[in-house]
């Protein structure tokens, strides 16, 4: 028998090991004479089938994922153009943002503007809270993705803060919605900052610092004059602050780098924390501001389609920030990075998948790695073993 | 492949979080297993891991179905991130003793961590050529079909065959040899 045919043979016996009802050795049965051949290798093959493989850990498998979807919110940040907000949007919360809108400028056309300005001093439970929040998200439904958005949510944060604050120290009580509505604006903060332009984020990501660490100061002494019953939900809040506190922080460290490598800029302190609660004369809240017509509206810009492909996208804004310190930073240093999608080159095959195109830089550029003839010399898995 | 893969391709193009997540669970395995078969530490082999799928992620909005599978397509970019890691480490040999045992010691620890059959079986293929050591990983540990294993090494079924049967051979005859 010629080495085809044996060839041919051993992969029908390994075929039917996986087919029900079959075996080793109803395939050998039916090839006495090379039985002696091929059930050697039909053992190895069927010992590395049942060989426990070895799986990545729990721990690991969620790190990565958490940095691919990092990831993918730095792209779609990066798609979505800045003034030109993305379009496609589910009916629940664009009817929910109308039916604000629609309250909100009806109020100021009837004279109501002085309502929403009243409502800046309001409480939670007040009558003019809820004007309050709505004004609120109409600042944001009109505020661009990136820079100004990070800010309103910051000093949003700061909002709930001092109306925490007030009411603990006027009504002796805490709004456990507001408590939760800090950590919540404080963490839409992050997720803005994250996908703002690399020379504004410095600065974003000092005042997230300054604010946790305020959050943590006021929270602290609203637990001392707080209920029991409140206390459950301080706590919580006093952790996601923390939590926010030390992701600003490793934020903050991953921009040093570039920090080193510009101009000295120095970043702007956030805004005086105000200790108790003042009425702010000189606020203007957002309905009255002019819509930019190039905006649609989008809650925090995810999901959501560019009306064209924004010029000027790339990899070199928001790659760094995503790239793990060490091995792997010294990887993308030496493979240039060529953005997937950039260099024209399609995925199917013959496509070169991405990050492949630092192969060529390597290597002839007609032979990808890993296409060796087999039996050539390149024992990469050779290498890079441990003992 | 899931029926639904496409769909999840095409959401996971527009970075639906919900689509790349259910992308990412069903493949990572098997990517993860693919890169520790081929570098024996299980450091470098998350490491790659986590590369592949965020080279992945960069590169999605070019992918177009066509004739090859998704999971391929991953196990390309996956043979790419394995090669670079060969070619700096292969640098690495050049750096001064002391950082040379450093990383030892680090590779040292994480492969006695490993449990022992895995151990043995990635020194095992690690004698083998590249190209074997793929078409056993792919096949037997991955359990792909000759058809995949080709479309991934870009070759052809008969050759696929033919580098089984080799692969095979040389292996039994390792084995038997450490035994």
């Amino acid at each position: 028998m010629t080495e085809p045919d044996l060839e041919a043979i051993l992969d029908e016996c390994l075929q039917n090991m996986s087919t029900p009802g079959e075996s080793i050795e109803r395939c050998l049965q039916r090839y006495p004479q090379y039985a002696g051949q091929l059930a050697p290798l039909v053992q190895v093959a069927d010992h590395i089938r049942r060989t426990s493989h070895p799986m990545l850990s729990a721990s690991a498998t969620q790190a990565i994922e958490q940095r691919l979807l990092r990831k993918a919110g730095e792209l779609r940040q990066s798609r979505a153009k800045p003034g030109l907000r993305p379009l496609s949007l589910s009916w629940r919360p664009l009817v929910t943002i109308a039916a604000v809108l629609i309250v909100v400028l009806a109020l100021v056309l009837a004279g109501g503007g002085g309502i929403v300005y009243a409502s800046t001093d309001s409480l939670p439970g007040d009558p003019l809270y809820g004007i309050k929040r709505a004004a609120e998200q109409v600042q944001l439904f009109f505020a661009p993705a990136g820079t100004r958005r990070a800010e309103l949510h910051l000093k949003f944060a700061e909002r709930r803060l001092e109306e925490t604050q007030a009411l603990v120290e006027t009504r002796g009580k805490v709004d456990e919605e507001t408590l939760a509505a800090i950590a919540q604006e404080t963490e839409l903060a992050l997720e803005e900052v994250e996908g703002v332009h690399p020379a504004d984020r410095s600065e974003l990501v000092e005042k997230l610092i300054s604010l946790t660490e305020r959050q943590q100061a006021v929270l602290k002494s609203v637990q001392a004059k707080a209920p029991e019953s409140a206390q459950k939900g301080l706590n919580r809040a006093l952790e996601a602050s923390q939590r926010g506190h030390e992701r600003a922080r490793e934020a903050l460290e991953k921009e040093k780098p570039r920090q080193e490598t510009r101009p000295t800029q120095s970043p702007t302190p956030f805004e005086t924390p105000k200790p108790t609660h003042t009425p702010k004369a000189t606020h203007t809240p957002g309905p009255t501001k002019t819509p930019k017509p190039t905006h649609v509206p989008g809650k925090h810009g995810r999901g959501q389609e560019p009306l064209s492909t924004p010029p000027g996208r790339s990899g070199e804004v928001h790659g760094p920030p995503s790239t793990p310190p060490g091995k792997l930073e010294e990887r993308e240093q030496e493979t240039p990075a060529t953005s997937p999608g950039k260099s024209g080159e399609e995925h199917g095959p013959p496509a070169t998948p991405p990050g492949q195109s630092g192969e060529k830089e390597h290597g002839p550029p007609d032979t990808p790695p890993g296409q060796d003839k087999d039996g050539g010399k390149d024992k990469g898995g050779g290498k890079g073993k441990g003992p | 492949m899931h029926n639904d893969e496409p769909l999840l391709i095409e959401q996971a193009k527009r970075y639906d979080q919900k689509a790349i997540s259910e992308l990412y669970k069903r493949h990572v395995q098997n990517i993860y297993r693919y890169i520790y078969y081929r570098v024996g530490d299980v450091n470098v082999a998350e490491d790659l891991t986590a590369e592949v799928f965020l080279k992945a992620l960069e590169g999605l909005e070019g992918f177009t179905y066509r004739g090859i599978p998704f999971s391929a397509w991953l196990h390309r970019i996956a043979q790419a991130r394995i090669m670079d890691h060969f070619r700096q480490q292969a640098r690495r040999e050049l750096l001064p003793l002391d950082e040379r045992l450093v990383a030892t010691e680090k590779s040292l620890q994480a492969v006695t961590e490993a449990r022992l059959e895995h151990e043995e079986l990635q020194s095992a293929l690690a004698q083998l050529t590249e190209d074997q050591q793929q078409v056993i990983i792919l096949k037997f540990v991955e359990g792909l079909s000759n058809a995949e294993v080709a479309r991934i090494l870009g070759k052809s079924e008969g050759a696929i065959k033919s580098l089984q049967h080799r692969a095979l051979n040389s292996l039994q005859r390792i084995m038997r040899r450490e035994e």
